[in-house]
C-alpha cells in the first residue's frame, strides 16, 4: 500500500507550490526546491503505474453442497 | 422435442399429451375449484416485502422449511397495512391462486394482521444485539480504505453478476488493478465456513490491503449467510479492510455492520476498493502545471527585482557623478574666488606704489 507515501509527496509538493507563490526563497533554494517537487512527482507517477493486471485465483467453494 | 413420427414410435397417443398452457389451465382449475385453498388463514414470516408504484404488495411468506409468494392488492389493503414489513409474523386470509405468465402459485391476500416479531427476525435481532454489545459495529474500529491498494482481494462466487459488475468497474478505473479472486459458496449452509476460509486466505496473502466481499441482489433468504455470526466475528476481527456490497441498497446484514465500508451493490464496493487511475493521473499533471508555473513565475519575479536593482545602481551612480561634480564646481568656484581676491590686492597694491 502506497497511500502514506503518495499522499506526503503530494502534501510536500503543494508546500513547494506555496514557498515558491510567496517568493522568500533564495534562487538557489527555489531552484533546489523545485527539483525536489519534479522527483516527488516522479515517484508519484511511478505510484500509479505500478500495476501489472496480475490474476491471482484461489477456491474456497464448499465442497457439502 | 419428438416429432408426430417420434410420439408414434414411443406409443404414446398425442392426445395425451398436454402442451403447456393445458396443464398450467388444469393446475389453475384444481386450485380455484378446491374449497381448501380458498379463504385459507396462513402464518408465516414476511419476507422479500416490496410495495410496488401501483400501490399492491408482493411479499412471501415463510416458515423454517418453505416459503410461499404472496400479493397483497391494493383493493384490499387497509391503514394499518404501513406497518408491514420484512420480519414481522403475520397471519393472512387469502386464496392459493395461479400467477398465469408464469404458471406459478401464490396466495392472494385479502387480510392480513401482524402477530409479532418473526422466528428469523428475533433470532437475527438477538445475534446483532449481542454483536453491537460487543462493540463489533462501532464507527471507531473501523480500518480506513486504501487509496492505492496493491492488489484487492475479492470474495464471490464465480460467474456470478457480481463478479462481472467488478470487473467491469476495475476495467473502467484501473484495468491493470492486480486482483486476487478468492471464489466462494456466498448462499446456504457451507457458504459461511466458505467465506471465513477465504477471508482467512486473503488475510495471510502478501501485497492485499483491501477485500471485497460481493453478491449479487436476490430474495432475502439468499443472503441469510451474511448474517452468520462467525463469519460476522471473521469480518469485525479482519488485520484488512473489509468493503462488502450484497445485494441491493434496501439489503442490509450484520456482514454490512461489522465491515470497514457497506457498499451498496458490488459496483459499489468496486469503486471504493479501485483507485481512478486517469483521475490521480489528471490531479498529478494539474499538480506538475502548478509547479511549473509556480517556479517560472519565482524566476520572473527575480529577474525583475534585478533589473530594479541594476536601475537603481546605475542611479546612484549618477546622483554620485553629480555630486562630485557639485563639488568640484564649488571648489572651482573658491578657487576663482581667491584668485579674484588675489588679483585685486596685487591691482590695490600696485595703484598704492603709483
Amino acid at each position: 500500500m502506497n497511500d502514506k507515501k503518495y499522499f506526503d509527496n503530494i502534501q510536500r509538493i503543494e508546500e513547494i507550490i506555496s514557498q515558491l507563490d510567496e517568493g522568500r526563497l533564495t534562487p538557489e533554494e527555489a531552484r533546489e526546491s523545485f527539483e525536489t517537487g519534479k522527483e516527488l512527482l516522479e515517484e508519484c507517477e511511478s505510484m500509479i503505474n505500478c500495476y501489472s493486471g496480475t490474476i491471482e485465483e484461489m477456491n474456497f467453494v464448499s465442497t457439502g453442497r | 422435442m419428438p416429432s408426430e413420427a417420434g410420439i408414434a414410435q414411443m406409443n404414446l397417443d398425442p392426445a395425451d399429451i398436454y402442451s403447456v398452457t393445458e396443464l398450467s389451465q388444469s393446475i389453475e382449475q384444481v386450485l380455484s375449484s378446491s374449497p381448501q385453498f380458498n379463504d385459507v388463514l396462513l402464518k408465516g414470516e414476511i419476507s422479500n416485502f416490496i410495495r410496488a408504484a401501483s400501490g399492491h404488495i408482493y411479499f412471501s411468506l415463510k416458515d423454517e422449511n418453505y416459503i410461499i409468494a404472496c400479493a397483497f392488492f391494493r383493493q384490499f389493503q387497509s391503514e394499518d397495512c404501513e406497518d408491514l414489513g420484512d420480519g414481522l409474523q403475520v397471519a393472512a386470509m387469502g386464496s392459493v391462486m395461479v400467477y398465469k405468465p408464469r404458471s406459478q402459485y401464490q396466495l392472494n391476500v385479502k387480510k392480513i394482521t401482524p402477530i409479532g416479531d418473526g422466528i428469523s427476525s428475533l433470532s437475527l435481532k438477538r445475534i446483532r444485539d449481542k454483536l453491537e454489545a460487543e462493540g463489533l459495529f462501532n464507527q471507531e474500529s473501523k480500518k480506513p480504505i486504501p487509496s492505492l491498494p496493491n492488489k484487492v482481494g475479492i470474495i464471490t462466487s464465480k460467474d456470478s453478476a457480481a463478479i462481472k459488475d467488478i470487473l467491469t468497474v476495475v476495467n473502467a478505473r484501473c484495468p491493470k488493478m492486480n486482483l486476487v479472486m478468492a471464489y466462494s459458496t456466498i448462499q446456504g449452509d457451507g457458504a459461511p465456513s466458505s467465506i471465513v476460509q477465504a477471508l482467512n486466505g486473503l488475510a495471510t496473502m502478501k501485497g492485499v490491503d483491501a477485500i471485497i466481499l460481493a453478491r449479487g441482489g436476490g430474495p432475502s433468504e439468499d443472503f441469510m449467510a451474511f448474517n452468520d455470526e462467525e463469519l460476522v466475528r471473521a469480518i469485525a476481527s479482519s488485520t484488512k479492510p473489509i468493503i462488502t456490497g450484497i445485494g441491493h441498497e434496501r439489503d442490509v446484514c450484520l456482514a454490512d455492520l461489522a465491515a470497514d465500508y457497506r457498499a451498496s451493490t458490488p459496483s459499489t464496493a468496486a469503486r471504493a476498493a479501485i483507485p481512478d487511475i486517469l483521475e490521480l493521473r489528471n490531479g498529478l499533471s494539474s499538480l506538475r502545471t502548478d509547479l511549473e508555473r509556480s517556479y517560472d513565475s519565482y524566476l520572473a519575479d527575480i529577474e525583475i527585482k534585478e533589473k530594479d536593482a541594476e536601475i537603481g545602481k546605475k542611479d546612484e551612480e549618477i546622483k554620485r557623478a553629480l555630486e562630485v561634480g557639485r563639488s568640484d564646481i564649488i571648489r572651482h568656484k573658491a578657487a576663482i574666488v581667491v584668485l579674484i581676491a588675489f588679483l585685486v590686492l596685487i591691482m590695490l597694491m600696485f595703484l598704492l606704489r603709483g
